[in-house]
């Protein structure tokens, strides 16, 4: 079975190469301009004045937006891990390739079920729009703390491991 | 948008936990990504080198420079501590657009 698949999958080696490393870049990339230039700005002035009436609508509505936002992100990362998987068998790779074991425990004991959660903050349960849908507003503000300790938490991890799988990826050291 | 403006609850973030999250985090999770390659490369594929003092120093320096980066990193997104000097905070009522229902075409 993996060498029909590979055989089928082995001389679209590099297109599916391309298709993933677009991918990579929607999921690592995508929220970004937003994430610095919208949400953090909004979020530090809530932090500094949690009570400021002006502030608490806009700091809703970029979180909102944000939930919004992420869908390309959330798009691209089961296609970052559906292409990797067709490399992975089209290039006949296995667990002799240290730098791809490094760079898959940290996709599947980080970046997985981050996203995951991040799923579930975004689009689901934890979705504002949706919460605010409902007329809890406890819920809702206790999302939204929840989704801010998410990106508190998350953003030096999924900077430094990111930039980490991508050295991996691409100088494949060891 | 919400207009919620009632007395909200306060936001459990403090430094002593980002503190603790910032040095438990880099340890427990270096120390899986280390004994998860030790039981890959080692454990099935038979090879030493995973054993030897550089494999170990590479996990401890990670881990060492996640904590000295991660929690003035995190200080500095939750602005209340951080510096974030960077951004004005004079309240100021705007209105913010909100998303039109799609006309019905049927």
């Amino acid at each position: 079975m993996m060498d029909i698949a590979q055989a089928l999958l082995a001389p679209w080696y590099l297109q599916i190469k391309f298709v993933h490393l677009l991918f990579v870049g929607v999921w690592m990339f995508s929220t970004s301009m937003a994430y610095v230039y919208y949400l953090l700005p909004v979020m530090k002035a809530w932090r500094r004045n949690p009570q400021d009436g002006a502030i608490i609508p806009l700091r809703n509505w970029v979180m909102e937006r944000f939930d919004e936002g992420a869908v390309y992100e959330h798009v691209a990362f089961p296609m970052v891990l559906l292409t990797g998987s067709m490399l992975y068998v089209a290039g006949g790779w296995g667990l002799s390739a240290a730098w791809l074991d490094l760079k898959l425990l940290i996709i599947f004991l980080l970046f997985v079920p981050m996203e995951m959660f991040d799923f579930y903050l975004s689009h689901f349960g934890g979705n504002k729009a949706k919460i605010l849908a409902t007329g809890d507003m406890g819920n809702y503000e206790r999302h939204i703390h929840i989704h801010w300790w998410f990106f508190l938490v998350t953003t030096p991890a999924v900077m430094l491991y990111g930039l980490t799988v991508m050295f991996l990826a691409i100088t494949k050291p060891i | 948008m919400s207009d919620a403006q009632t007395a909200a609850p306060t936001f459990s973030g403090t430094p002593a936990k980002y503190r603790k999250i910032t040095i438990v985090f880099p340890i427990v999770f270096n120390g899986l990504l280390y004994l998860g390659m030790i039981g890959v490369v080692y454990g099935i594929l038979g090879q030493t080198w995973i054993l030897g003092w550089k494999p170990a120093a590479i996990a401890l320096a990670a881990t060492a420079f996640y904590i000295r980066v991660a929690f003035p990193w995190i200080m500095g997104l939750d602005a209340q501590y951080g510096r974030g000097s960077g951004w004005k905070l004079d309240s100021r009522p705007i209105k913010l657009p909100e998303r039109s229902q799609r006309p019905n075409i049927d």
